[in-house]
């Protein structure tokens, strides 16, 4: 399933992820993003497929390995 | 006039110039309540006030002249107000922007403010996040268990009475049908609509056949 704001919205829970620089969790990062759960957690998984974001419990945090390609080529 | 009153003149322009501004921000909008008082708000409002007050210093000795027939004040306190009104956008100047590897990088006050700004909007969220779960828990845990379809018919048909049907059908559209549980409807509510609204609308379901619905689904699953 694809969603219209997909990919706005994947580009600003990493923008999110590298400026905060710690992990944050579904919760918070729909706060800050101002929108839903679902929408987020959808982008999440194709974060987590994609293997730019790492999942520990409750938290999500950008993968350090991963993160100096794979950003650059999510956000740009 | 000394000269101690003038920048206060201006630090106090540019303090509630400022809070004027994050009160009517698109950012903080329905949350606004949240940080309206705390400390990470006013920091921000005192900086500009100083940079303010700063400002009126370096315009003071005869730089800038502004009419005295301006807003009828004398030269001097038109100056003050007025450098504590334009500070923010002062701030903001932005002569060009570089733009290298995809990245684009302001030239000009910006280049600084923009940081300023941006560390803001995070200290600022992470307040308000923490204030928003402590706000809206009372309100999550009250509906947790509220029949998902129920609830969302009930929700609709309150806010049929929205002064905004184009609202009300974006919200429909893009909260209400894709929403998997109460918690991302209540809490659409409060991000579109603000607190007043979601009282409103919690008085009103606490009132109606709502609770009896409640109760009746709980006693047939008993």
């Amino acid at each position: 399933m694809s969603t219209p704001n997909a990919q706005p919205l994947m580009q600003a829970i990493l923008q999110i992820l590298q400026q905060m620089n710690k992990p944050l969790s579904v919760e918070e990062l729909s706060f800050r993003t101002r929108s839903t759960d679902s929408l987020v957690l959808h982008s999440v998984n194709q974060l987590l497929e994609a293997n730019v974001v790492v999942k520990k419990g409750e938290l999500l945090s950008l993968n350090q390995r991963e993160q100096d390609y794979q950003l650059k080529r999510m956000l740009y | 006039m000394s000269t101690f009153w003038l920048c206060f003149a201006a630090f106090t322009t540019a303090f509630i110039f400022t809070y004027i501004g994050v009160w009517n921000s698109k950012r903080f909008s329905n949350y606004f309540f949240l940080v309206r008082y705390s400390t990470v708000v006013l920091t921000y409002c005192l900086l500009y006030g100083m940079l303010a007050a700063g400002l009126y210093l370096l315009l003071a000795p005869g730089k800038l002249t502004i009419e005295d027939q301006l807003l009828q004040l004398p030269g001097e306190w038109a100056l003050a107000i007025g450098t504590g009104i334009v500070t923010h956008g002062v701030a903001d100047l932005n002569f060009f922007n570089i733009r290298h590897a995809g990245e684009s990088f302001p030239v000009g006050l910006r280049s600084f403010s923009r940081y300023a700004e941006a560390y803001f909007e995070r200290q600022c969220d992470s307040v308000c996040f923490e204030r928003f779960i402590v706000f809206i828990t009372p309100y999550r845990n009250k509906y947790q268990q509220a029949e998902l379809t129920f609830f969302k018919e009930q929700i609709l048909q309150l806010l049929t009475a929205h002064p905004s049907p184009e609202k009300i059908a974006a919200f429909t559209s893009e909260v209400i049908v894709p929403a998997g549980s109460a918690k991302e409807i209540i809490d659409g509510i409060l991000r579109e609509f603000g607190r007043d609204t979601l009282q409103t609308i919690d008085r009103q379901l606490s009132g109606t056949s709502f609770t009896n619905h409640k109760r009746i689904t709980a006693g047939i699953f008993r």
